[in-house]
């Protein structure tokens, strides 16, 4: 009797379990299927050439966004692919704002006959906290004429510059559009415009000037041919961009040139050099 | 006077690169120090790094440019249907270590880790490549340079880590190593006084 006791107790205690088990599960894949209807509302909203958003993955969340571009590598796709990862980002950022629920998302670009062109995956993790709405003390059309007048645009021919005002998922955004004509792509490599992108927008941040999201740069040459295109996101503290052949790699790092593919000579041993503070409190050398 | 004469005159359009690289493997992985207290870089900046090479790379590791007020924590894709990205990671303080490791998960796609975390993979190039374990000083030689880098290890096929054990070393003027061995060095600038007797000495 007692035995078939102990026996009903653990029958019970495992369908409970498996019970919760299976309650879980539902509750993980109604969610990630919510989200997943979410963002891809959010990504028709911006008229991306979305395919699907699908959960590739319940716990940890993964969502599989799918974009479709053309077959024909130029600078119009690269501009659209460009813009169109990036909103992607944005919106899967924008899905952990009020609480952590996406731990990573995967995005495949595909041409129409749909063979993949290129695979990513992104990770998130918890950010802190938000503090109270911050204040900033410069009004639009101010910090227009901030950021107009901070900004160096050297021999270039500036044809747009203006900090403007958009809705995505009910946040205000306000993304500063650049569009310039530089004539000389020496002039272009000497000055190089995009290099000061990054500072004058944390710059406008940080001193609480006007809450600059997006810095969009984009530098043709004189016959209309796409030199620079530029993106800069404060909020996710990400670029992207990209850059015709000719124009100067230095404003960003990149790997060293190995020219012979052959090792070099081993430079000689030297001590630490002297009149420099060390790294560390103790230094590996003696 | 004269000893400003004979510093290189002009670096325009030029990065200067100090480190060690691994020929060839599965990934990579690293621990590197920011100098322990704030460096002048001028109008410009440095990123100390491991990396695959050129023409598409995945790179892991910390910069700090003129702007910044602390060293960033980065993550840097080129491949060739995403382009360009740079993804900040947060600061990394003065006096600091992080270990940054860059490996391939199979096929053509490479992951980018920061302590461990992963960041983010993308679709570079097929193994095995070259594994770079650098300091970047972007455009101008006056930049100060102190970074430690400790543990530099490539990763064979069957997800194990070794040590360095190769010296294919970078060193341009007037940058230098320190090497304790080839995964552990420290790269650096070499002080005003002692580029100008390297001037004399060399001729």
């Amino acid at each position: 009797m007692k035995n078939i006791k102990i026996w009903m107790l653990g029958v019970s205690v495992f369908l409970v379990a498996l019970l919760s088990l299976l309650v879980f599960w539902r509750v993980n894949a109604d969610r990630g299927q919510q989200l997943a209807e979410q963002l891809s509302q959010s990504l028709q909203s911006e008229r991306l050439p979305l395919q699907s958003v699908r959960v590739a993955n319940q716990s940890p969340l993964t969502l599989e966004i799918t974009l479709e571009y053309s077959s024909q590598d130029g600078p119009e796709r690269k501009a659209d692919i460009l813009r169109g990862r990036h909103a992607v980002q944005w919106h899967c950022t924008q899905l952990n704002r009020e609480q952590f629920q996406l731990n990573s998302y995967i995005v495949l670009i595909q041409n129409p006959s749909g063979q993949q062109l290129s695979w990513e995956q992104n990770f998130l993790y918890p950010s802190d906290a938000e503090d109270s709405p911050e204040q900033y003390s410069l009004k639009l059309s101010e910090a227009n004429d901030y950021l107009r007048e901070a900004f160096l645009a050297g021999s270039a021919r500036v044809e747009r510059f203006e900090l403007i005002k958009e809705q995505k998922d009910g946040v205000p955004v306000y993304t500063l559009m650049i569009q310039m004509i530089e004539p000389d792509l020496a002039t272009l490599n000497r000055e190089l415009p995009m290099a000061q992108v990054e500072r004058l927008i944390r710059d406008v941040n940080a001193q609480k000037l006007f809450p600059v999201d997006i810095c969009w740069l984009e530098i043709k040459g004189p016959n209309g041919e796409t030199w620079v295109d530029y993106l800069y996101d404060y909020s996710l503290s990400a670029m992207n961009w990209w850059i015709a052949d000719g124009v100067s790699t230095e404003w960003f790092p990149h790997p060293a040139p190995l020219p012979n593919q052959e090792p070099t000579a081993t430079p000689a041993a030297r001590p630490y050099p002297l009149g420099t503070a060390q790294p560390t409190a103790s230094s590996p050398y003696p | 006077m004269f000893v400003i004469l004979l510093l290189p005159q002009s670096t325009a359009s030029s990065a200067f690169y100090i480190g060690n690289s691994y020929y060839i493997a599965y990934g990579g992985k690293v621990d590197i120090y920011t100098p322990g207290y704030p460096i002048n870089v001028f109008n410009n900046g440095q990123s100390n790094w491991i990396s695959l090479p050129l023409p598409y790379w995945i790179q892991a590791g910390w910069r700090y440019y003129a702007s910044f007020q602390l060293p960033q924590k980065y993550v840097e894709y080129h491949s060739p249907i995403t382009n360009c990205e740079i993804y900040h990671q947060g600061n990394q303080d003065w006096g600091t270590k992080v270990e940054y490791n860059i490996i391939n998960v199979g096929d053509d796609v490479w992951c980018a880790y920061i302590n461990n975390l992963g960041i983010g993979c993308r679709e570079i190039v097929y193994t095995p490549e070259v594994i770079e374990v650098m300091s970047e000083i972007h455009e101008d030689h006056r930049i100060e340079l102190f970074t430690q880098f400790e543990n530099a290890s490539y990763r064979d096929s069957s997800n194990n880590y070794y040590l360095f054990d190769q010296g294919n070393w970078f060193e341009q003027f007037p940058y230098l190593i320190a090497i304790e061995d080839e995964s552990t060095y420290l790269t650096y600038r070499e002080l005003t006084y002692q580029q100008f007797l390297h001037v004399i000495f060399s001729n």
